[in-house]
């Protein structure tokens, strides 16, 4: 009964959530993107403030060149360039001082000692001459129209504290790299449109956001003792009633880990991080004014009591072939035969509409989906055993613990 | 309009050994997701009497479990939509609440535990500025000549 049990929420799952993606991200393709202009052709802004591009740099000698050279090319009037040398121990620092020279918009904050992420763009808020920043990674490339579509969301509505862009993955050399072409198109792109579809979303993509610095101010900025301040700071801002927004147009190209470890490192930073948030504010939801939030915080729930159930089925099966088990704790298997069937169809369906909708902002996206048939599987394993692990770390963490840098595998170059 | 991408792709900077376990691995995956479709392989042989229902593992299809999947599946959408529309509804159109006043920067200032004007004009001004926190991470020195980076 209880290997039932388990096995039917192991299976159900995954197939409800795959559904809701799909349902929820083919209702916002509908409702905003099926007769949305093209990224090249942003819609005219009512005015043209000033916005204030962010750029947080930590041993990003090898990178920052380029990041800036992009961001000096985007079609916008009016913008400055804050980058942030946080502690870096290569030549980042002499670099950005030498290209304040080459980009009349380019001011540079140096800290002597690295004080995280979170720290350095709370100090750009501090130092903008804007009240519109839009924040990147120091190695991220983006779109020359990006800034203009974000701040097309943040001047279209009162409430709209921040907007979240769409990151495309660069480095496709190795298998990894390729899954997780596949892994932001029909997973992250589709979660990212079908949260916005409810409401609310569960967090902008640290790399590429853009922010109204009211609405910043109105929380206290970024927090510095969060493992992952982009999923921190996109809770309060809903939580405090200010509007989060998804743009697939505002693209941006990023670098991600092309090795087992580098991966295993970022995601477990994600679910530790997803697990400190929930834990600080689920009392703080749980009032009538905050509902919107509870999809987001039932939807994240749900997917930690899936992570504990699958590694329950898999000690269970792997004892059963051990020893002897009572019948009602047997576990015949993971996969159940005839279902197999249905989450294969699932996982097919999932990757041709996201390939769909996906065509709009890349060419040839569908090649690489040769490659990521086994990322599904993938993805709910690396999620069930970093959500095991990162759930307890969360938990056990010290309260107040600075959150600073750690340089990130960036994959083959 | 699709973007100029700036994709790099180095597949001969990878061991041969790597390319073919990437291969391998991805044979073998679209084999699993083949062997997937095995029961629904052995109810159509057995539909219509082919010798291959002998060589498969077969299993008769659950109807219930088939309608509690088909009945998830409708459930999830009914939610995603009834909900997606009481948001779109309620809060799309309007705002139900009004936008405080922008923050100035000398408001700003003082969250940092910044108050001196010459300070903030320096932060908002400069062109390349040393920031200098205390252990507790609050800000206590800016100064306009650089300091890039330290050794840690």
């Amino acid at each position: 009964m209880v290997g039932r049990i388990l096995l039917a929420f192991a299976f159900y799952y995954p197939l409800s959530m795959a559904w809701v993606w799909i349902f929820g991200a083919l209702t916002y393709y509908l409702r905003r993107e099926r007769n949305a202009p093209s990224r090249g052709l942003p819609p005219e802004l009512p005015f043209w403030p000033k916005a204030t591009l962010v750029v947080p740099c930590h041993n990003e000698g090898d990178n920052v060149r380029e990041t800036l050279e992009y961001l000096a090319t985007q079609v916008y009037p009016d913008f400055e360039i804050i980058a942030i040398n946080d502690g870096s121990r290569d030549n980042t620092g002499d670099i950005l001082d030498e290209l304040t020279a080459v980009y009349p918009q380019l001011r540079v904050l140096h800290f002597p000692k690295n004080q995280g992420k979170a720290m350095g763009l709370s100090m750009a808020a501090l130092a903008s001459n804007s009240e519109y920043l839009i924040c990147i990674d120091g190695d991220a490339l983006l779109d020359r129209y990006a800034t203009r579509w974000l701040m097309w969301h943040l001047l279209s509505g009162e409430r709209v504290g921040a907007v979240t862009g769409n990151p495309r993955i660069r480095n496709r050399s190795s298998l990894l790299g390729r899954l997780q072409v596949g892994e932001f198109s029909s997973i992250i792109g589709l979660i990212k449109r079908a949260q916005r579809t409810s409401g609310r979303i569960f967090t902008v993509s640290g790399v590429i956001a853009g922010f109204r610095r009211t609405a910043l101010h109105q929380i206290g900025y970024w927090s510095k003792d969060m493992v992952t301040e982009d999923i921190d700071v996109s809770w309060r801002l809903q939580m405090n009633h200010w509007d989060i927004r998804y743009e697939p147009n505002a693209l941006c190209w990023i670098l991600m880990p092309e090795t087992i470890r580098g991966l295993w490192k970022q995601r477990l930073r994600w679910a530790q991080g997803g697990a400190e948030v929930s834990r600080r504010y689920l009392k703080s939801l749980l009032i009538w004014r905050r509902r919107r939030m509870w999809p987001v915080m039932f939807e994240y729930l749900l997917s930690v009591i899936w992570s504990y159930n699958m590694l329950g089925i898999l000690v269970l099966s792997f004892a059963g072939t051990v020893i002897p088990m009572p019948p009602w704790l047997y576990v015949a298997g993971p996969i159940p035969t005839w279902f197999g069937a249905i989450l294969g169809t699932t996982c097919i369906i999932q990757f041709l509409f996201s390939i769909l909708i996906d065509r709009r902002y890349e060419d040839r996206i569908g090649r690489q989906f040769v490659w990521i048939i086994w990322y599904p599987l993938v993805y709910w394993i690396l999620g069930m055993l970093t959500t095991v692990v990162g759930v307890p770390k969360a938990f056990f963490k010290r309260t107040g613990t600075r959150a600073v840098w750690d340089s990130p595998d960036r994959g083959i170059r | 309009m699709r973007a100029e991408s700036p994709i790099i792709s180095s597949p001969e900077k990878q061991s041969r050994l790597q390319k073919f376990a990437s291969l391998a691995i991805t044979i073998l995956a679209w084999s699993l997701w083949a062997y997937l479709w095995l029961p629904t392989l052995s109810v159509i042989s057995a539909v219509f009497g082919l010798p291959i229902n002998q060589i498969l593992v077969v299993r008769r299809p659950d109807e219930t479990s088939l309608l509690l999947i088909f009945l998830i599946m409708l459930a999830s959408n009914f939610v995603v939509s009834v909900w997606s529309s009481y948001n779109y509804v309620r809060f799309a159109k309007r705002s139900r609440r009004r936008r405080p006043n922008s923050a100035s920067h000398e408001e700003v200032g003082k969250l940092f535990g910044i108050d001196d004007p010459a300070t903030l004009s320096l932060l908002s001004e400069g062109r390349s500025l040393s920031l200098y926190f205390d252990d507790a991470g609050r800000l206590v020195k800016v100064d306009g000549a650089s300091a890039k980076t330290a050794p840690q």
